[in-house]
């Protein structure tokens, strides 16, 4: 069980998609997330640095056919963040619901 | 390093917060969805391999043998995600198990009634009944798959 914990650096929108994409998988990769978010992959890359800094994000690089594929994944410290903010929210509308 | 902000919002952006979450994980879910003609060619693979090994063609091994390995870096290459595999725990490890007897099974029953009798019967029965295990565990995997899509979060 997480504790809930608002994350300021995950609730920033395009990073909370971001994260939310990542968290059912093991990793995908930046040009479906890019495609998903419909951003750039300037723009991508600049939430991705952020989210590399605080230690919750990785990514992984792979030649395939000749092409640079690559793969985002959350770190254990991210997806424990991640959790603990979702945690957090759901706090949040469940007290305001009392 | 964990955030330690106290920035508070409120109920209203919590909720679509969470709302919009679930819609991204779906997403996500979607995308790692294994393919239904994945399932069917591995199956069909599988069936091939069990006839092959029951008559005793050994000449043929070779082509599902490649053939597994090369419909799986197919399916890898055109998938964008990797779905998250479950932790190796004691009922994953038994269903591998008894999947293995099983399919051993088919297979020396197989050889057995081909060797007794020399009929083609026993291998054809045996390999359509390894396919459609197999196809059963593709099908199985995609729905549980779906049910994860459905659930809900909260």
């Amino acid at each position: 069980m997480n504790t809930a914990q608002f994350d300021s650096i995950i609730h920033a929108p395009k990073r909370l998609q971001i994260c939310s994409l990542l968290v059912p998988l093991e990793d995908a990769e930046f040009q479906l997330i890019r495609d998903q978010l419909e951003v750039s992959d300037s723009v991508l890359s600049k939430h991705v640095k952020q989210l590399e800094d605080a230690g919750y994000v990785k990514q992984r690089k792979e030649k395939v056919n000749g092409r640079q594929r690559t793969w985002l994944y959350l770190t254990k410290t991210g997806r424990s963040a991640f959790e603990g903010h979702v945690a957090e929210l759901m706090r949040i509308v469940q007290s305001s619901s009392l | 390093m964990m955030n330690d902000n106290k920035t508070q919002i409120n109920a209203e952006e919590a909720k679509v917060a969470l709302e919009a979450i679930k819609e991204l994980e779906k997403t996500s879910l979607q995308h790692s969805m294994p393919s239904k003609w994945f399932g069917v060619a591995i199956s069909i693979v599988v069936g091939v391999l069990v006839f092959l090994i029951s008559t005793g063609l050994r000449d043929y091994y070779v082509f599902p043998i490649l053939a597994l390995p090369l419909l799986i870096a197919i399916q890898r290459s055109k998938m964008k995600v990797t779905a998250r595999t479950a932790e190796t725990n004691k009922k994953n490890i038994i269903a591998i198990t008894c999947l293995t007897a099983v399919m051993l099974a088919l297979i020396f029953s197989a050889i057995y009634v081909h060797s007794l009798y020399g009929s083609m019967l026993g291998p054809i029965i045996c390999s359509l009944l390894a396919s459609l295990i197999v196809y059963w565990l593709s099908v199985s995997e995609r729905n549980e798959h779906k049910s994860k899509i459905n659930q809900d979060r909260t």
